[in-house]
């Protein structure tokens, strides 16, 4: 049986011993915490702090004895379970006494003299301890959890510690957020990222000066960061988007959107724009990345497609310094655990694959490399097929890199063996040229979204129409099955669809009737009677030039 | 004289409140089933001071259920407050918990549109 002893006299007299015991305790305490007084005068004496959390967390409660009087120092607010006698009382101690009641360096000094009205009944006097507030802030959407680090010094330290965002990602309180970079508004690089928040349908504006300038770059996520890989930026008129003069990057920078902040991770070694990346998940420590360098390859025949003579090549590949500093032979590159975590000691390790792309004189580039998130090290891989052709879009699924050109051909690269292998896939129906179909990998599972002609309704004279498909590789058999129509046009031929979980993100952006246009459309490849959904269409794209539609790229992100 | 029966004290808990948590114990008891939802649904509608309260039984009694839904719904009291209306709910002192950090504002401005 459980004895209720708040309301009866015997609770006051244990209440009384409670204070007195612990004043003294109090008394050096409450000097030490003297604060300035607030002007309002206030109200009764809470029930609730003589008792309460005294053996640690939460509110620390003392008294003063009767000799010590409080100057005036009372909050506004009242307490309204006095007035209302919700199973409280005001004790009854001489009305010198004082109750000092603090939490965390706040202090509440209630006199027994007036009670006053709570403003709008909304000053509640409770104090939460620390791991209440956290259980409740840990399950707000990201633009709650923003809003809580504002309120006040404890809850920003609370809500930014590695555990707290563990607790988070592991009760699954997050939700997908898709960042939409590469916008151009009045010919300069924006440096505005969108990013868009799928729970709430809601679009925000990041202003990053970092990436100001860059363009043509590509973009990954993983775990809550996106990297940003390569990329050009204008020689002559920085900020713009200037092609006719461009520097192209090494390098790799990482964006985290929870404290909109950035960093660098370690450059690659080739200087790409647009690479095609992939990212893989590693769960064993004793994979490696079987390195292979360029020299080896010098004696392969190479893949020229653009007709770029080789008179204007890299006039360094021929240098004996390079030579030197790639040894001929094949090395197993391994890591050592470093000590200095550059990620975090909750992260895994994971790869970024960056396959192709449009190197340093405009050439399309066959090399490709991996970077390492254990050593921060890029080590250069076995280069695509020669009879490949220009990679146009790749993912990682079920540990292999995939790679699908413009030319159709498709590949594969197995991390573990390090080498490339040919699938030879029972062939689509022809798609329409100028559109590049984009691989997506969900759940280990392996799609294609591809631009077809479909007969028009078998009339005859009647045009035939293009649709975008949705398949899906058999990974066994290697057969395409359509899996869905999109039930946009395609107006974009540089749609960009990114997969996450269970969802492929479509985004596309076109210029139609003088009017810059865009519509995000997402896909449930989990629920096969489920078509495309329309999830935001013409918010974001109005103001941005045309030429945003070429240089947008897109990451989803669990925040 | 020797007692049969335990006597458990919790000062910290009011009659009131509970009454509320053996209420809850109760019709949790049999399992979760759709009943028990929609009165969870109805048990969580209270004003703030009753949730509070509740949280903080739920916690010093240890009911993980309990914990978890009184949390959600104070969690939720947050959802579309600015920061300064949730100092007010949350009995923030102004004075007292200033964050100092230089780059308060600047850090996520984009949670704000």
């Amino acid at each position: 049986m459980i004895t209720e002893n708040l309301t009866s006299e015997t609770s006051l007299h244990q209440e009384l011993e409670v204070l007195s015991v612990s004043k003294r305790l109090v008394r050096s305490l409450s000097q030490k915490l003297k604060r300035k007084n607030h002007e309002d005068d206030t109200s009764g004496i809470s029930l609730r702090c003589p008792t309460m959390y005294t053996l640690g967390g939460g509110c620390k409660v003392g008294a003063t004895t009767g000799e010590e009087f409080c100057e005036t120092g009372c909050r506004r607010r009242s307490s309204s379970s006095v007035e209302e006698g919700k199973g409280y009382k005001p004790i009854c101690v001489p009305e010198d006494m004082n109750v000092d009641c603090f939490s965390y360096g706040v202090k509440e000094r209630f006199r027994k003299r007036s009670i006053r009205k709570v403003p709008e009944a909304e000053g509640v006097q409770v104090f939460l301890p620390d791991d209440i507030v956290e259980m409740c802030l840990v399950r707000l959407p990201l633009t709650g959890l923003m809003k809580a680090r504002l309120v006040c010094k404890k809850w920003r330290l609370l809500t930014t510690t590695p555990r707290f965002m563990q607790l988070r990602r592991n009760g699954l309180y997050q939700s997908p957020w898709m960042f939409l970079f590469g916008s151009v508004k009045d010919g300069f690089c924006s440096r505005e990222i969108h990013a868009y928040d799928v729970f709430f349908n809601k679009w925000h504006k990041i202003d990053s000066e970092v990436i100001k300038g860059r363009f043509l770059f590509s973009v990954v996520s993983i775990q809550e960061n996106v990297y940003v890989v390569g990329g050009c930026s204008s020689l002559n008129n920085f900020g713009k988007l200037d092609r006719s003069s461009v520097k192209t990057h090494k390098g790799v920078l990482v964006f985290s959107p929870l404290t909109n902040s950035w960093h660098k991770v370690a450059s690659m070694k080739h200087a790409r724009s647009k690479p095609i990346l992939g990212v893989y998940e590693v769960n064993s420590d004793r994979l490696t990345i079987k390195s292979q360098h360029s020299r080896q390859d010098r004696r392969l025949v190479r893949t020229r497609i653009g007709g770029v003579s080789d008179v204007y090549e890299d006039p360094h590949r021929l240098s004996v310094r390079r030579q030197l500093r790639y040894p001929a032979d094949e090395t197993e590159v391994s890591y050592r655990p470093k000590n200095h975590d550059p990620i975090g000691k909750d992260s895994k390790r994971f790869l970024i694959m960056a396959a192709g792309g449009v190197g340093s004189w405009d050439e399309p580039l066959n090399s490709c490399e991996i970077y390492d998130s254990l050593c921060n090290k890029w080590t250069e891989i076995q280069r695509l097929p020669g009879d490949f052709g220009v990679i146009c879009s790749g993912t990682f699924c079920n540990g292999m890199f995939y790679g699908y050109s413009e030319t159709d051909n498709l590949v594969a690269y197995d991390v573990e063996r390090g080498y490339w292998v040919r699938i030879q896939s029972i062939t689509l129906p022809a798609r329409v040229h100028e559109y590049y179909p984009k691989i997506i990998s969900c759940e280990n599972r392996l799609f294609m979204v591809s631009v077809s002609w479909c007969e028009g309704d078998g009339q005859i004279g009647r045009r035939n129409k293009a649709v975008r498909k949705l398949w899906e590789l058999d990974l066994v058999y290697l057969n395409w099955e359509e899996i869905s129509t999109h039930p946009d046009a395609p107006m974009d031929w540089n749609a960009t669809f990114v997969g996450d979980k269970n969802m492929i993100f479509g985004v596309e952006m076109f210029k139609i009737f003088g009017q810059v246009l865009d519509f995000l459309t997402m896909f449930d490849v989990s629920d096969v009677t489920k078509n495309w959904v329309h999830v935001s269409k013409n918010r974001v794209a109005h103001e941005l030039d045309v030429s945003s539609c070429l240089t947008k790229s897109v990451a989803v992100v669990h925040l | 004289m020797i007692a049969d029966e335990i006597v458990l004290s919790f000062p910290n808990i009011t009659r009131v409140t509970m009454s509320k948590v053996l209420e809850y114990c109760n019709i949790h008891g049999a399992g979760a089933d759709d009943e028990t939802r929609a009165f969870d649904e109805q048990f969580v509608d209270v004003d703030q001071k009753t949730l509070f309260d509740l949280v903080l039984a739920a916690h010093d009694l240890k009911i993980k259920m309990l914990y978890d839904i009184v949390g959600e719904r104070t969690g939720d009291m947050m959802k579309g407050k600015t920061p300064e209306e949730i100092r007010i709910i949350f009995n923030i002192g102004e004075n007292s918990c200033v964050d100092d950090h230089p780059l308060q504002k600047e850090l996520n401005p984009w949670a704000f549109e």
